[in-house]
């Protein structure tokens, strides 16, 4: 059954390089190195490392990792996005209105993103636990220790969504989403006035006076990805259904009515199906990856932080509690993501 | 005839030599280790570390934290008493279960450990810890997993 599954994903994403081969229009952007400090790096799609220089492009499914020290500018078209030290920060693809879009996510850090003017093309921006529509030319995104982000706007408007609810920020507003919650109330910010270090280690004194409560958070994180996931997975499997069965009318035409009738058969009925179910696929892989983000870059760090903390008291109540939740965490995720969405070059 | 089988027996010392010449490389790296975490030495600890690394079931993906964590347990005074080597084994299809029996240590293991690599045991007065530890270029080994302290 798992084998079935995973040869499912394997085709998904055969399917997908196919697309972006050329095939077929994608809309996802590539970002080109323009500036570099430091030795920041490149994760690409299969885990394969590489350092970054200037002139390097950067696409969907790639992961910049800066470490203190390190800085990097990337461009595309007007679009400029700074990724500051010790961030990281990936491009995802998912699908909106039938088309495929990037989403840029900074999973730990901080970034900043500038657009020259809108035309309703740019990505949206998100983080562990929050989602920025854009609306506007200028943000700060940060996101914490503990799965916190906050969100700066220094120019127009931005919507700012989680939990299914949604708060909008003018210029120089920001609010602050604590993982598995929905937005708390705006604030007046600026970007260059707040102090990215001392924010996550407020994150950092809050997830270690309150671990259990923190870890929980994730749980419900974790949740609303599994949930996401759950709603689109029947939407996928009935139309990969419905592409079978298109797939096999498609070579009875061939068989009966020769290649012109089934060309046209596969170009008017087929590919739209095709598209549809690709986009699905998408869709599902980009909730997979977003809580594959969760577990590298705060699950999986809080239990490292945790871990070291109590190394000489494994017994201590707290502790106890803490890896109560966040073992159950590591079970949704096996069971609902890694299992079914999650291929071996994703770890 | 004769030919085969002595060839057979020279190709099996040839291997055998190989597999024990790793296996004290190996030792000789585990006594290494201990004698970094009893000094407190959580920097040279880290140099020796590879990421991604396998922390229990976590997989750690940046170096910064892989020296964190030796820097907080060594910070919080964590030494192996009456350290002793209790065993290295050679990984298997089945070595990742040690670490946890999960698809994402399963997938690790696949990724990132060679068939070279080698989980080295050793027990302390009260307690067990599980080092994974993998052969580079020129002989280096590296650090790439720890487990434990599992109570004994």
């Amino acid at each position: 059954m798992n084998a079935l599954r995973h040869r499912n994903i394997r085709q998904g994403l055969a399917a997908l390089v196919f697309l972006a081969s050329g095939a077929l229009p994608l809309y996802g952007l590539e970002y080109a190195v323009t500036y570099t400090e430091g030795s920041p790096y490149r994760r690409g799609k299969a885990g394969q490392e590489v350092d970054l220089q200037i002139g390097d492009v950067v696409k969907a499914g790639d992961t910049v990792i800066t470490e203190s020290g390190d800085y990097v500018e990337l461009e595309s078209g007007s679009i400029t996005v700074r990724v500051n030290k010790n961030t990281v920060f990936t491009i995802y693809e998912f699908e909106k209105g039938g088309r495929t879009q990037d989403a840029l996510g900074c999973a730990l850090g901080s970034l900043r993103f500038k657009v020259k003017s809108i035309t309703g093309q740019e990505p949206s921006l998100k983080t562990n636990t929050a989602v920025c529509g854009l609306r506007g030319t200028e943000l700060t995104l940060f996101a914490g220790e503990d799965g916190s982000s906050l969100v700066v706007v220094a120019d127009g408007l931005v919507e700012v969504s989680a939990r299914g609810e949604s708060v909008e920020l003018a210029a120089g507003e920001g609010v602050e989403v604590a993982a598995g919650q929905a937005p708390g109330a705006k604030f007046q910010a600026l970007a260059r006035e707040i102090d990215f270090a001392k924010w996550n280690e407020g994150r950092l004194e809050s997830l270690l006076r309150d671990p259990v409560q923190a870890a929980l958070r994730v749980e419900t994180q974790m949740k609303d990805f599994a949930v996401e996931i759950g709603k689109i997975n029947p939407l996928y499997l009935e139309s990969k259904a419905a592409l079978d069965r298109e797939r096999e009318q498609e070579r009875l035409i061939k068989e009966k009515q020769g290649p012109e009738a089934m060309q046209k058969y596969h170009s008017e009925t087929v590919v739209p199906v095709m598209l549809k179910t690709l986009n699905l696929f998408l869709n599902l892989r980009y909730y997979a990856l977003s809580a594959l983000s969760l577990r590298r870059y705060v699950s999986g760090r809080m239990y490292l932080m945790l871990k070291s903390r109590y190394i000489l008291d494994p017994g201590n109540p707290v502790y106890k509690e803490f890896l109560a939740v966040h073992n159950r965490t590591l079970e949704l995720f096996e069971r609902e993501v890694v299992e079914r969405f999650l291929v071996q070059a994703d770890i | 005839m004769w030919k085969k089988t002595v060839l057979s027996l020279l190709l099996a010392l040839l291997l055998g030599g190989c597999a024990t010449l790793y296996r004290v490389d190996y030792e000789n790296k585990l006594a290494e280790v201990v004698a970094l975490i009893n000094g407190g030495k959580d920097r040279e600890l880290s140099a020796l570390c590879r990421a991604p690394f396998l922390l229990d079931g976590e997989v750690i993906l940046l170096a910064k934290d892989v020296q964190a964590f030796w820097a907080g347990i060594l910070g919080r005074g964590f030494r192996i008493e009456d350290p002793s080597l209790v065993t290295v084994r050679f990984v298997d299809g089945n070595s990742f279960r040690r670490f946890a029996d999960a698809r994402e240590v399963d997938f690790y293991f696949k990724n990132y450990v060679s068939p070279r690599a080698s989980i080295g045991i050793m027990e302390g007065r009260a307690f067990r810890l599980y080092f994974l530890l993998d052969r580079y270029s020129w002989g280096r080994i590296k650090i790439i997993g720890f487990k434990g302290p599992e109570a004994l």
